[in-house]
Formats: structure tokens, C-alpha cells, sequence
């Protein structure tokens, strides 16, 4: 056995300090679902409001750090059934135009006029889809890994792991009995995971999870750590959240039309606006954000040597960068590139 | 390309102790270069495309005081161009009496007018391809296999490189799109085959460097659009077209695969970029499951056989064919060290 050597964590060289809520709260949503929220930094500063990925991702401990807290206030909540919102991994009155609504709910319960909306992956679509409704309460949008949530986009992340991971897709197939492997396996994962039997649809879960985990780093990441009784029954119920509310959304809420947000894109382009994005993004392809850039060339791109996640050193980089032009100007696009054109220097930086 | 990392690696560059064209019929020789010591373990280098050609460093990967290194442009490649095409310029004379099992044949043939009963194989990419062709024809002259992102000409493969790689180069993938017009745009590899084997030189050209650059903007981890490399006429047109002709006419192809037991004993070790676009990774997976005597080995790297991960792996395969015989690495060994991320803080 290899020994356990104390890993350098990349997100305190890249991130700011952690700190503590200075507020935290629950909102009734309606008859389901109740939304919980965290407050940080300063409650005078600028605030920016974090919509995390999955759907059913839930917020990080780290979520905070992407932005300095004396000049932000910094909102980070879970989405509906995920985190601390309740009740976990629920997908009865789940879908986008209800999350949507609720960023609307939140702004108002938090007494903000208007605000920087930041989120990556899922969080992209969903802040992509609430300026589109609110352009007038939305000041900037930070944008990494861009999701359109149209069928090729889901469909192009499974056909990359496939070959590019192809270990870790047999090693989620191995979840599911050999008989239902088959190219309905994605039918067959999604009935284990509604189920509400936790026999069946935690194993389900943690294999997605799992899967989905790996395929966000460019580095290979280490073998997970043994959990304590505690600590694992989290695990299992976070890897239900984000799997058992990805699988009702791609499967149940498609936009129709398919390219809905590309189609709404001209009520946004005057948005400030800034994508950051892996160049060895399996989970999200950079075709993706190339198909927005184009109908929304205003955006300022910053492509990066990294594959999806938050926490590749790369986007925390561009991402810090990008709220301390926030912070320093009122908007995460670099002044010599309010023009549109593509920033070519950004985009293989390893420094900048 | 970080070149000073790459040969930091490789053994230093040496002249050839020989050099020599060996006539294959059909109107082809191919250009042959031996290297290292006369009479050390010979090992012979199956270079990529097909049609790519050696360059000038493909002997580096070796130890000169110990093998016989051979290196050689396969049929219709640069430095093996064939008479009739010289003489015309007329594409079509680099895919005349040209295909896989000719390629295999080829290597047999120099195999035997270099009087070597059993030689080591050292391919990537195409390269690998040919590799496990001929040894699957000719086990019993195969000693063992060292390749590098393994392509096996099947459909998956096939329809990943031209269709789908290109969502994870959206500028280059354009580009290759953009140079067919829309209504062709239904069958890319016949669209690119028709004007590659147009006899005007403005037609074939063109889209001998449009192919090529495709390629190249997807081979690297890092290299932005506008840094992408063109390679010259010389190089671009027997490496565009003799990969479009291969990919249009003889495959699809599962035969690899299906003959996989006749070279399951012979020891392998595929070094393997792990975001490797061109060749993904699920070839090498696939196939390194199917040899009993075979060690994979995940880089950090892209397709191209320079990147410093890549070239560090496969030097030290050709290390332990030295000191073992066998380039097979010592199981459940580490994967190679990954590339530290670096730059400065926020």
C-alpha cells in the first residue's frame, strides 16, 4: 500500500481564505420544497448570487472563496432537493422554469435590487435561463463549462467517456445487472434511481456520481478515502441528489425548442458576460460554448488547459480573475475586450 | 512543441551506419535508414499517417550502443515517393497498389533483405495499426510490440475522428468543416477524397493542408488555433491522402480485433495519452485487455508521440527491452507522473 502523503490542497493557493456564514436562512417555497441559503462575506458589498451545477450538485464548503468577501456578498444556496434544502433528492415539482422562479424568491427575501450571477455546468444553464427571464435584475454573468441541457449536449458527454474513459464507463455499467447494460442503461439507471428503496437507488447513485466525479478532473484523481458510518451516509445521499435529479431533468424537462437558450439569446447580450472553459472538458465539450459564443459574441472566452471542474487550477485562476474585475470594475470582461473579439491570449495562458 | 523537453529524453541523434531503397514491386521502393549497433536487438520503427513519413528523430527513442535501429518511410510516404509521381505529380501515384495488407508485406519484405529472423515493433498511431497487422500475420517474426495511441481501424474510431473529436477543438473542427461546401458535408472523407485526388494542383493541395492542419490542431494538449502547425506540400499530400484513401477504402475493419489471439502472447506495452483525441484511449483499453502479456500506461498527454509524458514512457519501454527483453512493465506499476500544474497564484 502506497502511503498517504499530506496533499497540497490547490484551492488555498488559489482561492480566498475560508470564512463563515455571517447569515443563513430557510425559505418556504411552496408545499414541497423548502430552499436553504448561506451568506457570506460583507452585507454591504456588491452581491453575486452562486448557482451550483448538477442539477442537484448542492453547494461546496469552498463555494465562497471564489470571491473576495470584503467586497462581495456572497449568496451561496442549494437548489431545490439538493444540500440543505429539503426534502433531499426530491424531483415532484423540480424542474427549470420553478428553479428559475426561485432565484427570483431568494433576490426578494435578500431585499437585492439586482445582482452578479455566477455558476458553472448545470449553474451556466440555469444563470444562462434566469437572465433570459430577468435581464433587468442580472448585473453580470461568470459562466464555466457551459451547459445548454440540449440532447447533444448530453449525449456528446457519454460518447466522449466512452472512448476517452473507457474504464470508468464499464466500471459504472457494472452498477446495473448485466442484463440491463444494454443501450437503454441510461433508461435502466434512471428507474434505480427514483426508486424509494435505498438498496437500489444508492448503489445507482454512487456509481453515477462516481463517473461523473472522474470525468471532471484532467489529472487522475486519487482513490476516494474510507468514509465513516456518518460521513459515508452523506456521501450516499449527496451522490442521490445530484444523480436522481440530473436523470429526471435530462430525461423529463428538455427545452422545447431543444436550442431554447440559444434561440432567447439576444435578451442577454448586453449582459456582461464572461465563459470560462476547460479545453478537456468531457463533461461539458467546449463545443458547447463555442455554439453560444457564436450567437453571443460579446461574450469574453477564456479557454483553459483543464477538463470541467470548479477546482481545476486553471478555471480557479480565470474564475478569481474574473470576480476581482467584478470587485475592481462592475464587470467580470477585461476592458480592452468589451469589443467582442475572442481573447487568443487567455486562452493557453498558464500564467495571466 | 516543447521541443528541449523532448530531447532532454531522447538518446542523442546519430548518423545511419546504413541507408538503402528496397524495391517492393508494384512500382514502389521504400527508403530505408539503419542506425545504432550492426548486429545489436533490431527494432524497427513503424512511423504514423499512413503516410506520414520518419522524422528526423524516430531513432532517438533507442539506445544506440545496444539496438539495430531501423526506420523506413512506408510505401508512397515522402522519402519513398514513388517514380510515377515524381514525374507527373499526379496524386493518384501515391495510392496506386497501396493498402494495409501491402504496408504489411512491405515490412516483411525489408525484414527479410536485412537478413532478421525476429525483430522488435515500435509504432504509434498508424503506426500501431501496421504493427499489429504484421504481427498477426507474422507472429512467429515478432519478438514484441511497443505502441503508442493504439488505432484499430474500426467504426467507433473511425466516425469519432471524423465526426465527433472536433467538439473538443470547436475553432479547428470549423475550419475542416467550412472547406467543403454544405451540400457535401453529409460524407466529409469522400468530399476530402475527391479533391484530394484531383489532378489540379490548386484542388489536392488545398485540401492535403486543410486535412493535415485538422489533424495537428487536434494531436496536442495545448496549442491554439492560430498556433496550429501547416506543414509543408511535400508532407501534407502523402499523409492526407493516403490516410483518407486507407480510412475510405479499407475500413471500417475489424480483422484486429478478430484475429486478437494470434499475438496475445507477445509482450506489449502500449503507452497511451490519456486525452488523446485522435486515438482515444478506449482502443488501447480494449485491445490491452485482449494480450496476456501487456501493460498500459496512461500519460498525460494528446496524441502526438513528442508530448514529454508520451515520450518519456516509450523511452523507457525501449529501456527495458534492453535490460529484459521485454518492454512490459512491471505490473500495477504507477502510472507515469502527472504534469504539475504551475503559474501564479491569484
Amino acid at each position: 500500500m502506497k502511503k498517504d502523503l499530506p496533499k497540497k490542497d490547490l484551492k488555498d493557493k488559489f482561492l480566498y481564505a475560508a470564512s463563515k456564514p455571517n447569515k443563513t436562512g430557510d425559505i418556504k417555497l411552496d408545499a414541497v420544497h423548502t430552499l436553504h441559503y448561506e451568506e457570506f462575506g460583507n452585507p454591504k458589498g456588491k452581491p453575486i448570487v452562486y448557482l451550483h451545477g448538477g442539477p442537484g450538485g448542492g453547494s461546496g464548503d469552498h463555494f465562497h472563496r471564489y470571491f473576495d468577501p470584503e467586497a462581495f456578498r456572497i449568496i451561496i444556496y442549494d437548489q431545490r432537493g439538493a444540500g440543505k434544502s429539503t426534502p433531499a433528492a426530491e424531483i415532484k415539482d423540480n424542474t427549470p422554469d420553478l428553479l428559475v422562479q426561485d432565484i427570483e424568491t431568494l433576490r426578494k427575501q435578500l431585499g437585492i435590487d439586482k445582482w452578479h450571477v455566477y455558476g458553472g455546468s448545470w449553474g451556466s444553464t440555469l444563470a444562462l435561463l434566469y437572465a433570459q427571464a430577468h435581464p433587468d435584475k442580472t448585473e453580470s454573468l461568470t459562466l464555466r463549462g457551459i451547459f445548454l441541457m440540449r440532447k447533444r449536449d448530453i449525449e456528446m458527454f457519454y460518447e466522449a467517456a466512452e472512448l476517452m474513459r473507457p474504464e470508468e464507463v464499464r466500471k459504472l455499467k457494472e452498477a446495473l445487472p448485466e442484463a440491463e447494460r444494454g443501450a437503454d442503461f441510461m433508461e435502466n439507471f434512471y428507474k434505480r434511481l427514483i426508486s424509494d428503496d435505498t438498496s437500489v437507488s444508492f448503489p445507482a447513485a454512487r456509481a453515477w456520481a462516481h463517473f461523473e466525479h472522474v470525468c471532471c478532473f484532467l489529472q487522475p484523481q486519487p482513490e476516494a478515502a474510507k468514509l465513516s458510518p456518518e460521513a459515508q451516509a452523506k456521501q450516499d445521499q449527496d451522490d442521490l441528489n445530484i444523480s436522481r435529479i440530473e436523470a429526471h431533468f435530462f430525461r423529463n424537462c428538455l427545452f422545447t425548442p431543444d436550442d431554447r437558450i440559444l434561440k432567447d439569446v439576444d435578451k442577454i447580450r448586453h449582459i456582461p458576460t464572461v465563459i470560462v472553459q476547460g479545453m478537456y472538458d468531457l463533461v461539458c465539450p467546449p463545443q458547447i460554448a463555442d455554439d453560444l459564443h457564436k450567437v453571443f459574441p460579446e461574450a469574453h472566452m477564456i479557454k483553459t488547459v483543464s477538463g470541467h471542474a470548479a477546482i481545476e487550477p486553471e478555471i480557479m485562476k480565470a474564475l478569481v480573475k474574473s470576480t476581482n474585475l467584478i470587485r475592481d470594475t462592475g464587470s467580470p470582461v477585461p476592458k480592452a475586450k468589451t469589443t467582442g473579439a475572442k481573447s487568443k491570449g487567455a486562452r493557453h495562458s498558464g500564467g495571466a | 512543441m516543447p521541443d528541449a523537453d523532448k530531447d532532454a529524453i531522447l538518446y542523442p541523434a546519430s548518423k545511419p551506419f546504413s541507408t538503402g531503397k528496397l524495391d517492393v514491386g508494384d512500382g514502389h521502393e521504400i527508403a530505408y535508414q539503419e542506425y545504432g549497433k550492426k548486429g545489436g536487438i533490431p527494432i524497427v520503427y513503424l512511423h504514423g499517417g499512413p503516410g506520414a513519413g520518419c522524422a528526423p528523430h524516430f531513432h532517438q527513442y533507442f539506445d544506440p550502443a545496444v539496438f539495430h535501429i531501423i526506420t523506413y518511410d512506408q510505401r508512397a510516404a515522402p522519402l519513398s515517393s514513388p517514380e510515377a509521381f515524381k514525374k507527373d505529380g499526379d496524386p493518384k501515384h501515391l495510392i496506386e497498389n497501396n493498402s494495409p495488407a501491402h504496408l504489411v508485406e512491405d515490412n516483411e519484405k525489408l525484414r527479410q533483405h536485412l537478413g532478421i529472423d525476429k525483430w522488435h515493433l515500435f509504432g504509434g498511431s498508424w503506426g500501431s495499426t501496421l504493427a499489429l497487422l504484421y504481427a498477426e500475420k507474422y507472429p512467429e517474426h515478432t519478438e514484441s510490440m511497443t505502441l503508442r495511441g493504439v488505432f484499430m481501424m474500426r467504426d467507433k474510431e473511425l466516425d469519432w475522428y471524423i465526426n465527433k473529436m472536433g467538439v473538443f477543438y470547436p475553432e479547428v473542427y470549423k475550419e475542416f468543416v467550412d472547406f467543403i461546401p454544405e451540400a457535401e458535408h453529409g460524407n466529409m472523407l469522400e468530399a476530402y477524397y475527391q479533391r484530394l485526388t484531383d489532378p489540379d494542383p490548386k484542388v489536392h493541395l488545398a485540401a492535403a493542408a486543410a486535412w493535415t492542419r485538422f489533424e495537428n490542431g487536434c494531436a496536442f494538449l495545448d496549442v491554439p488555433p492560430d498556433t496550429v502547425r501547416n506543414d509543408p506540400p511535400a508532407k501534407a499530400l502523402p499523409f492526407a491522402l493516403i490516410e483518407v484513401y486507407f480510412m475510405r477504402n479499407f475500413m471500417p475493419d475489424d480483422s484486429i480485433m478478430q484475429n486478437v489471439d494470434k499475438i496475445k502472447h507477445i509482450p506489449t506495452h502500449i503507452v497511451q495519452g490519456r486525452h488523446d483525441n485522435v486515438c482515444p484511449p478506449m482502443s488501447a483499453f480494449d485491445l490491452s485487455e485482449k494480450l496476456q502479456n501487456c501493460t498500459i500506461e496512461f500519460t498525460q498527454a494528446g496524441h502526438s508521440g513528442g508530448m514529454p509524458e508520451t515520450v518519456k514512457g516509450l523511452v523507457a519501454a525501449t529501456d527495458r527491452i534492453r535490460d529484459t527483453g521485454s518492454p512490459v512493465a512491471k505490473k500495477n506499476s504507477s502510472p507515469a507522473p502527472s504534469v504539475k500544474p504551475k503559474g501564479p497564484q491569484p
